[in-house]
């Protein structure tokens, strides 16, 4: 079998489980994505395109263009990132929408499908025309995906998703002209050497979707109005394209060096955001769509140095820095949709999303439980899980900056490592906050008190991501060997930098071993040791103890709010009668998106002030819009004969 | 009028008062006597029934029985004392705590030394796990406090209970024992089995002062709930009203084997 | 590696036994022997438990797994000697991710009881974590630039007083002050905690363990007396000149503990305890004292390649 003939397998299953969706037959669609996901990201495992080889499967004339398909160690690596999201995330919505209302689920898988064709065209696409035609799929089809819930509020997110990804959109169209006027081609290869400006433009366009600041307020808003799996998929996938495409055209210009210290503050800063609004949010979703934004940031951080040691010549730097980023996108690619999938079971049976009404599901659903905690520890970077390695590999490039002679960067390195050491320990607290108070302690209402396990079917691929982030984080290693083996000579060290990469972990492994040798040891000792009694949690011999005297979402981070409060804007409202015995008594606090409320808003309302203008113009009259045909033709008529004498 | 600009204490301040403060500690609480007037265990000889019948209804909590004296009664108030001096004689001795309800209800025979020589038996058990680090845990179960500011001395500068290991801990769940004081009001008894029941095994309840053995001056008053102690038995009982820290410190090591 | 391992499992209860006393000399009682906290520790283990029915398993785990966490972070400090029984390049991000993980089961474990005094302390120990981590790192980052050393060992190594240079002399007196106010936070001490108390004015550390019993609290109080033992030992390397023998830098590094647990004793005997609102701004002093060495060694171009 060559290439080719994989490539046009896969595309072929995938093209073929649209029309089977609309005949509602689900599994066989489910079964056909999964492997059209599955043989098209063999291509990249099984003809690994390294370095700067590239990989041409199909090409072909569209008019003036040639549209061409193919794969580069890019690509290559992102082609296998969304073709195990995507098998995963498939399967996953299979089990999720099982029970769910049938109404509307064909056209749903259909989008699905498409959702997932379209994010694997992305990754092929050797030429602008074919990426942007599979960018506008991707939109459109992830907007359709949302719509499962078809009530007001969905309805909204999903319109407000559109029009950013539309925005985006536009800003990368433009983007394609001008690289085109630039070069006079569309085809990547072509592109080496674009002006700052063009690719400053594409790159825009490109963080429109993934999400750095001040483009990411669609994250928290179309999130959470997403059934889980489509969800986890927009995070963990979707997203990524757009890291993706900032790579892709990172590679082919020289950008500044300025422009790199401004990409890294935008980065910084996403990531700050994105961390402050996570402690500050209680809708779990919001949680997890912030804390996506937080690892883009990382990940637009290690880009940044990577791109930074380049400008200051110690490849050593470059290529931490672009493992560093390539690796946390993998590792979020799976971390992030477990905790989306693990999310929507618990909306699936607790119907609510808000920690503060939630509490005690650890012991109504525990194996829920367990995978939640495992992905909380991934994506708080704790070892054992693999979001530490990729951190570890973050902070090591940035520490790298220290051993460089040159106060600019000095400082850079100072400002990132401090500011990724803080993003670092608030996403620790966040998701300490998360976890604990979701499903610890006792339930805080009826409906978290009377959710139930959900089937096994919808933890079976949330615990498949979670044994790959388990494995991830033991054996780092070998994922950084793998990903080392696509890298071109123009992001490599010399091999003895990597050596000693790689030596690294075997005392790092020695210590997780005798980390869970030690508290299995501990443990074990003391469960067989110790006789428990059960017995009340100690309240002081309080009699009437309630669920509700817990610590709440906007307690636990009390101590922080006022520098939370820096980056996050805030609603608050405390309402109650002040008489002695008050009767009525209700508290609320939101977090608030700035930039949705100082950006978005109002140019949302210039726009509608604009448009309102016209409004008038508009009656609903038979004879005014004959009237304005007539006004019309005679203005026309009089431009040609002005023009022609 | 000037102000004096407001300083903090400087280093040398506070090196001045620790000298000044010097040492306070008891050197060995076990060994220290009481001042001669302090009412301590008390000893008697029956003279006739007439007296000692007037005495009995002269006890404000009958602490005096046929021909016996309750110590786990007695408020240690005297009276008895001041009007029959030949048959009542309260020594200096603060060492009255004993392992066992009955041991309290002296019967005249034991000599003071017989009394403490064999009042507070330990086992082994104790010993090993307690001998060395004991914690204790506080309920004031409706007390009027002088028992609860006696078992807070025991703790301070002079009497010093930490230097073996004894300390009064925040937690039920840190605690060894359960020291009770007061006479155990309705009010205090859920608070108290809670108490209880958040006491990790192997554990031990201590009662301290004369309301908690028996319930003292209020011992048929319709407002204690005593039904706990039936439940749960003590194995040490530390008599006074209120209790002195030395009878406290002096009750706790013995039982858990650190000094006789 | 002997001594490393004695040390470990000496040293900690040591430590604080040693503070103890001091607290209690300075207060003029007799005071606990200074094996007490092993003694404490002895009894603990020998107990039984009571575990709350609200809680799951994560306060089952919490004990074990923060005491294995910080036991394993304890390998990647010299402990006594020159070198750390393990070390890799970049160890001690891993170190400080090891104490994270340790704090994160210990305040899951706090809201697993469901308990709001266990909860205002897993909030307040969260929220001064978020200034020490950086804090830290940046303590690291100015050691890294100075001496370009990558583990821990190597740049403490490197990092004893160089009593000839007056920035060596000025990294270190920085480094420790930053490294001591850490320990006052991560070893719950006065004036941001009290470990003798469990009230509300001081509750971060000590309340989130107050539903631990037995075993489970023993492991808690140890994995507590080796994290204070670690920032001791990390700041002592800083006191101990350059270019000793291996027997002389134990022997000092003996002595610099036990002087550091006596000086503690006596901050505890003298400080007030800080009102809770007002400790963030003390907890910030670490992070700016570490911004402004690592400021001050880049502009004057101390270190690099």
């Amino acid at each position: 079998m060559t290439p080719q003939t994989t490539f046009l397998i896969g595309i072929a299953l995938m093209m073929l489980s649209l029309p089977v969706s609309m005949l509602g037959w689900r599994k066989i669609f489910t079964l056909l994505t999964m492997l059209g996901a599955g043989f098209l990201g063999t291509i990249a495992i099984l003809w690994h395109p390294a370095g700067n080889t590239v990989l041409s499967l199909v090409s072909f004339q569209l008019g003036v263009f040639t549209v061409e398909l193919g794969l580069t160690w890019l690509s290559s690596i992102f082609l296998i990132l969304l073709s195990v999201g995507c098998i995963l995330g498939v399967a996953h919505g299979y089990a999720y929408l099982k029970d769910h209302d049938q109404r509307g689920l064909r056209s749903h898988g259909f989008f699905l499908g498409l959702l997932v064709l379209s994010l694997h065209l992305t990754v092929f696409a050797r030429d602008a025309l074919m990426l942007f035609f599979a960018w506008e799929l991707m939109g459109f089809s992830s907007f359709f995906a949302i719509l499962v819930e078809r009530d007001e509020p969905t309805w909204k997110a999903a319109k407000y998703y559109l029009i950013f990804m539309q925005a985006g959109a536009a800003v990368l169209l433009t983007g394609i002209a001008l690289a085109y006027s630039n070069t006079g081609s569309l085809r990547f290869d072509d592109w080496s050497g674009l002006p700052v400006m063009t690719a400053f433009v594409l790159m825009i366009g490109f963080a429109f979707k993934a999400g750095f600041f001040p483009f990411h307020s669609w994250l928290p808003v179309a999130h959470p109005m997403a059934p889980g799996h489509v969800s986890g998929m927009m995070s963990g996938l979707l997203t990524k394209t757009g890291i993706y495409g900032i790579l892709l055209i990172l590679v082919c210009f020289e950008p500044p060096i300025a422009g790199l210290y401004v990409f890294g503050a935008v980065a910084l800063i996403t990531a700050l955001t994105g961390v402050f609004h996570a402690l500050a949010e209680t809708d779990i979703k919001r949680i997890l769509a912030w804390s996506s934004i937080e690892n883009i940031g990382i990940i637009g951080l290690g880009i940044v140095f990577a791109w930074l040691g380049k400008k200051l010549e110690v490849p050593a730097i470059t290529m931490f820095g672009i493992l560093g980023a390539l690796l946390h996108s993998i590792n979020h690619s799976l971390f992030k949709p477990m905790l989306f999938y693990l999310s929507g079971n618990v909306q699936h049976q607790a119907h609510e999303r808000d920690i503060n009404r939630l509490g005690g599901l650890q012991k109504r659903m525990p194996v829920t439980g367990y995978l939640f905690f495992a992905g909380s520890m991934a994506i708080a970077g704790l070892p054992l899980m693999n979001g530490f390695v990729s951190e570890f590999l973050v902070f090591l490039t940035i520490l790298k900056g220290f051993r460089v002679f040159s106060v600019g960067f000095n400082i850079a390195a100072i400002v990132g490592l401090a500011g990724l050491a803080y993003v670092a320990s608030i996403a620790l607290f966040a998701f300490a906050r998360m976890y604990g108070l979701a499903f610890l302690g006792e339930p805080r209402t009826e409906k978290a008190a009377h959710a139930k396990e959900t089937k096994r079917g919808l933890w079976t691929v949330p615990s498949i991501l979670a044994g790959l982030c388990l494995v991830g984080g033991i054996t780092g290693d070998y994922m950084l060997s793998w990903l080392h083996g696509f890298l071109p000579d123009s992001m490599l060290a010399p091999d003895a930098e990597f050596i000693s990469l790689l030596e690294r972990f075997q005392p790092f492994r020695l210590v997780l071993v005798i980390t869970l040798g030690l508290f299995l040891a501990l443990f074990l000792w003391r469960r067989r040791k110790v006789r428990f009694a059960r017995n009340a949690t100690w309240g002081c011999g309080y009699e009437k103890p309630s669920a509700k005297m817990q610590y709440t979402g906007a307690s636990f981070v009390h101590p922080v709010e006022p520098i939370m409060n820096m980056f996050t804007g805030k609603h608050r409202e405390l309402d109650f009668d002040s008489s002695h015995f008050p009767t009525r008594l209700s508290f609320v606090r939101e977090a608030k998106d700035r930039v949705q409320k100082r950006l978005i808003a109002p140019i949302v309302q210039s726009v509608h002030r604009f448009l309102d203008l016209f409004a008038g113009v508009q009656s609903g009259k038979t004879q005014v819009y004959i009237t304005y045909g007539l006004v019309f033709l005679v203005a026309a008529l009089i431009w040609v004969i002005v023009g022609e004498s | 009028m000037t102000h004096k600009p407001i300083t903090g204490l400087t280093m040398i301040d506070l090196l001045k008062a620790r000298i000044r403060h010097g040492d306070q500690a008891i050197p060995d609480p076990l060994k220290t006597k009481t001042d001669p007037a302090f009412p301590g265990l008390p000893s008697f000889r029956k003279q006739d029934d007439e007296s000692w019948d007037r005495a009995r209804k002269s006890c404000p909590t009958g602490a005096i029985g046929e021909n016996t004296l309750d110590l786990g009664r007695c408020v240690f108030c005297g009276v008895c004392q001041r009007n029959f001096p030949e048959t009542f004689v309260f020594s200096n001795s603060f060492k009255m705590g004993a392992s066992r309800r009955e041991t309290l209800i002296l019967d005249g025979t034991l000599t003071p030394d017989a009394y403490v020589a064999s009042s507070i038996a330990t086992t082994p058990d104790i010993r090993r796990l307690f001998g060395r680090s004991f914690k204790l845990r506080s309920v004031s179960a409706g007390g009027c406090a002088a028992c609860e500011l006696e078992l807070n001395a025991s703790t301070n500068v002079n009497f010093d209970i930490n230097r073996y290991g004894i300390d009064i801990v925040a937690s039920p769940r840190h605690a060894d024992a359960v020291v009770v004081t007061g006479p155990i009001t309705q009010n205090m008894a859920y608070a108290l089995e809670e108490t209880w029941k958040a006491v990790p095994a192997p554990k031990i309840l201590i009662l301290a002062g004369a309301c908690a053995i028996s319930g003292g001056l209020f011992a048929d008053a319709p407002a204690l709930q005593r039904g706990f102690l039936d439940k749960v038995e003590a194995i040490l009982y530390l008599p006074g009203c209120p209790v002195h820290p030395l009878t406290i410190v002096h009750g706790i090591t013995a039982l858990i084997g650190r000094k006789k | 590696m002997i001594v490393n391992i004695l040390f470990i499992l000496l040293m900690p209860f040591l430590f604080v036994g040693i503070v103890n006393k001091t607290k209690a000399v300075w207060a003029g009682r007799r005071g606990a022997p200074v094996w007490q906290p092993y003694a404490d520790f002895f009894r603990l283990i020998r107990k039984h438990e009571v575990i709350s029915h609200t809680t799951s398993f994560i306060f089952d785990i919490s004990g074990a797994l923060s005491l294995a966490a910080i036991i394993a972070a304890a390998l990647l400090i010299p402990f006594g000697q020159y070198k750390a029984l393990i070390s890799f390049q970049g160890d001690f991000v891993l170190f400080l991710y090891l104490m994270g993980l340790a704090k994160f089961v210990a305040v899951l474990a706090a809201l697993d009881t469901g308990s709001a005094f266990e909860g205002m302390g897993a909030s307040r120990e969260m929220s001064f974590t978020t200034f020490l981590e950086p804090a830290f790192f940046l303590v690291i980052a100015s050691l890294i630039y100075v001496s370009g050393a990558g583990t821990l060992s190597e740049l403490i190594s490197m990092h004893t007083v160089r009593l000839s240079s007056q920035w060596s002399l000025m990294i270190s007196a920085l480094t420790v002050i930053a490294l001591f106010i850490m320990l006052l936070v991560e070893g719950s001490r006065v004036p941001f905690d009290d470990p003798t108390t469990h009230l509300e004015l001081t509750m971060v550390h000590e309340v989130m363990v107050l539903d631990h019993s037995g075993p489970n609290f023993g492991f808690v109080q140890y994995a507590n007396a080796l994290k204070m033992t670690l920032f001791a030992s990390l700041i002592a390397y800083f006191l101990i000149p350059w270019g000793l023998g291996v027997a002389a830098v134990t022997a000092l590094y003996v002595g610099i503990m036990v002087l550091q647990a006596i000086f503690l004793g006596l901050v505890e005997s003298i400080l007030p305890r800080v009102r809770m609102t007002r400790n963030p701004e003390l907890v910030f002093i670490p992070l700016s004292v570490a911004l402004l060495a690592l400021t001050a060694l880049i502009v004057l171009g101390l270190g690099g390649a």
